[in-house]
């Protein structure tokens, strides 16, 4: 008996040899159909890739922000700096079901409410605020409070932000980037009197949180999810994916993380100083590292970067458009302060290449991009009076690079007539999960 | 299975890679995953960006009993990809009905682009046999897109569409934007209107100089509106389902913030596209010279194997090439979709647009 199998075997791996030669000697390509083929060569392929054949050199660094290495090394800092321990356990299930967190329904929500107040979107965005985790959730009922009865937003301190960013990270374990520009844009917020040093963690602990998401956000891309086979009771296919993807994706996640830098706030909405060559040393806080401003040196501020002045003497920082820009003595400026720092003839600049902008003159829209961190304020300022006008869409889209944001809610309630939401209130289902 | 997965998981581009090699060394082809019908190119709008010149019907497009042989049938022989039903307009073939109920009895599932206008006369369709995705075009704000299409109410009946379409159980309903010069800067003003919609997704493509397009180069969005498009949509992905299509090409490191899968043209390789008069070409083009042939005179599924070469050639450094350079346009004329459609105006994401490219790097 034992020898027909053989013989039968045999017989039939001559016949598929047969059959491959014949098929090459052909020249003639075939779809592989039905079920199994595919399989099969898929199959054959993980052997040969197991035994080491035919596989390439991988010759791109593929981290996240593509050429980070190639790029200053400012752009990756604490190359040595590993990924928390909490991430190599728990956040896979965070970051598939944080949409659970009611977190876009809230975002979404506070613009719906600022564009057309309706009760339908208020309790929607209640409800939403309720399913914010916890260390969120106080912060963001104030909001809805603020945006409901049209006061300004209330203030935050740095200790309270970064005490929320600190929770999602350690309690909620949510790295996402809609935590960074939240809790970034609440920095605009910060009380007059404010503890230095816990601005530097706050921004610090963000510029952080920036990097581990687009690490996570990266190995999440490039790591396909596998296809378990079914089984009898089922293919059991989310939890197989979750648990073996991500825990794939993680481990990606924590090997590209000191090559990975904060992608869009280091590189984007960004604007160029130079240090007067008559103004005091100042020190860039980047990422918690503090780097020295030499007079006559030159820097690329982004979002997330704090200069320290001394006490005694401004800093002068010399801007190629606007002019001098007089840093006050002894404290940590934020990108948020400096458009209060400008010069009346800056000032006057800005309104003016904004109002061009509105009125959609290109150049003034690129020199405005160039400097948003100083502008931001007169763009929104201008979409209030004139929201209307045919180069605000534009402005608008340039103010979300800005804050990072749907748009920062530049137009005050009704006052635009196509900002009605249309059609009427539909459960969302596109929001990111 | 665990250590199979793990594995497979952590060497997938190399497997990938060698599996590719492998499928062409032995001439095997793998079926593709959905093939593109131009069901007509009749249309009752007139979009200046179309890039097929839709309006009148074309002469010689497949007749019924052809899309069934010919089209369907051969799908079938292929282990049945999603037919995505395309036009001009689709809704606007009288045997729409007929076809979709004969691909329903093969099991082949079905998909659709419309932009939305007829949706309600077929709904009984939709909900007999409910699509897999359906994309809506919406180009812009109501004034905007009544306007650019040439016809009042044409918005609310796409954002009427999308909400039907919801309610039959359409898993996939995505509202499709093509960026123009007029509306690249609009993006902000629509997005509140796109995710309140009830569509599941916004899809943004890049105007093709093609068609009724090729005589408008005042249609194409300039590199910055690109850029600020680009820009924009990557941080509005933290909040909504937003993908730059595959005319944007390659983002190369950095893909991965502007779509959920990686770029890969999957043009003759796991798609294509049969034209309203049988044509098989390898995407959603009008330039017949990249034609693979007719289905009239050769099966679909013989042309689909044994055509597309110059797509399916692997060569050294495959995936990363199809990262970037790796697409129609690219075979034509050297350069990413993008970088062609807009090389005089220079490339949005920066030049030499290579995977290790820097993407809007302000």
């Amino acid at each position: 008996m034992k020898w027909i199998i053989v013989l039968a075997m045999w017989t039939a791996a001559v016949a598929g040899g047969l059959a491959v030669l014949w098929r090459l000697a052909r020249r003639r390509n075939i779809a592989l159909r039905d079920r199994f083929s595919p399989k099969f060569v898929r199959i054959v392929a993980v052997i040969l890739v197991v035994l080491g054949v035919g596989v390439e050199s991988e010759s791109a660094d593929r981290s996240p922000g593509g050429s980070a290495n190639q790029r200053s090394q400012s752009s990756a800092p604490g190359r040595d700096e590993t990924i928390p321990d909490v991430l190599k356990q728990r956040v896979p299930l965070q970051f598939l079901l944080g949409e659970r967190t009611g977190w876009c329904e809230t975002l979404i929500g506070l613009e719906n409410l600022s564009r057309k107040p309706d009760g339908q979107v208020e309790k929607s965005l209640e409800d939403a605020v309720q399913r914010l985790p916890e260390p969120l959730r106080e912060i963001a009922a104030a909001e809805v409070k603020a945006v409901k009865t049209g006061r300004p937003k209330p203030t935050v301190t740095a200790e309270k932000i970064g005490a929320v960013l600190a929770q999602l990270e350690k309690i909620e374990v949510l790295f996402d980037g809609r935590s960074t520009g939240y809790l970034w844009r609440k920095t605009a917020q910060l009380p007059e009197k404010r503890d230095d040093e816990k601005v530097v963690e706050l921004f610090t602990a963000l510029h952080r949180h920036a990097r581990i998401f687009n690490a996570v956000n990266y190995a999440r891309a490039v790591t396909p999810f596998p296809r378990p086979r079914s089984t009898s009771i089922g293919p059991r296919r989310n939890w197989l994916e979750e648990h073996y993807a991500m825990d794939e994706r993680m481990r990606l996640a924590v090997s590209v993380f000191p090559r990975t830098d904060a992608g869009t706030w280091q590189r984007e909405a960004t604007a160029v100083f130079a240090i007067d060559k008559d103004s005091a040393p100042a020190t860039l806080i980047r990422a918690g590292e503090r780097r020295p401003l030499l007079p006559a040196a030159t820097v690329r501020l982004n979002r997330l970067d704090l200069i320290e002045t001394p006490a005694g003497k401004p800093v002068v920082l010399e801007h190629d458009w606007l002019g001098a820009l007089e840093l006050p003595p002894g404290r940590i400026v934020t990108v948020w302060d400096l458009p209060g720092l400008l010069s009346a003839d800056a000032t006057d600049k800005i309104a003016r290449a904004t109002a061009a902008a509105l009125r959609g003159d290109e150049q003034a829209i690129e020199r405005i991009e160039h400097v948003l961190p100083l502008c931001h304020p007169a763009i929104r300022a201008a979409l209030s009076e004139s929201p209307e006008v045919a180069g605000a869409p534009r402005l608008c889209t340039i103010l979300a690079t800005f804050d990072d944001s749907l748009s920062g809610n530049p137009w005050p309630a009704g006052n635009r007539k196509e900002k009605e939401l249309n059609p009427p209130f539909m459960p969302l289902t596109g929001l990111r999960r | 299975m665990g250590l199979l997965h793990r594995f497979v998981a952590r060497r997938a581009p190399d497997i990938l890679q060698t599996e590719i090699r492998l499928l062409h060394r032995l001439g095997f082809v793998r079926p593709p995953q959905a093939v593109q019908w131009i069901a007509t190119s009749a249309c009752d709008l007139a979009c200046p960006h179309c890039y097929s010149k839709s309006g009148r019907r074309a002469d010689g497009e497949l007749t019924t009993d052809e899309a069934r042989r010919l089209v369907i049938d051969e799908l079938v022989r292929l282990d049945r990809p999603a037919l995505v039903i395309a036009g001009g307009e689709a809704l606007l073939r009288g045997d729409f009905a007929e076809i979709v109920e004969y691909a329903h009895r093969c099991d082949v599932p079905w998909a659709l682009h419309t932009h939305g206008g007829h949706v309600r006369r077929w709904i009984d369709v939709f909900r007999r046999h409910t699509p897999q995705m359906v994309a809506v075009s919406v180009d812009g704000p109501r004034a905007f897109h009544d306007e650019f299409r040439g016809r009042k109410g044409c918005f609310d009946a796409a954002l009427e569409a999308i909400v039907l379409l919801r309610q039959t159980g359409c898993p996939e309903v995505v509202a499709g934007t093509t960026i123009t010069r007029h509306n690249a800067d609009m993006l902000a003003d629509m997005l509140p209107t796109i995710i309140n919609s009830g569509a599941h997704s916004w899809g943004l493509h890049l105007t093709t100089p093609e068609g009724r397009a090729a005589g408008r180069p005042d249609m194409l969005p300039t590199p910055a509106q690109l850029r600020r498009a680009a820009a924009f949509a990557r941080r509005m992905r933290a909040v909504f389902h937003i993908e730059l299509d595959d005319e944007w090409g390659g983002a190369g490191g950095d893909d991965c913030f502007y779509r959920d899968d990686r770029f890969m043209c999957g043009a003759g390789r796991f798609s294509c596209v049969v034209s309203a008069t049988g044509e098989l070409m390898p995407c959603t083009t009008t330039d017949l010279a990249e034609s693979q042939g007719s289905i009239r005179r050769q099966p679909l599924s013989r042309l689909w194997a044994e055509r597309f070469e110059a797509f399916r050639a692997p060569a050294k450094g495959a995936l990363e090439k199809a990262q970037c350079f790796d697409c129609w346009l690219q075979t034509r004329n050297g350069h990413s979709c993008r970088a062609a459609a807009f090389a005089d105006r220079g490339d949005p994401f920066g030049k030499p647009c290579s995977p290790q490219t820097e993407v809007a790097v302000s």
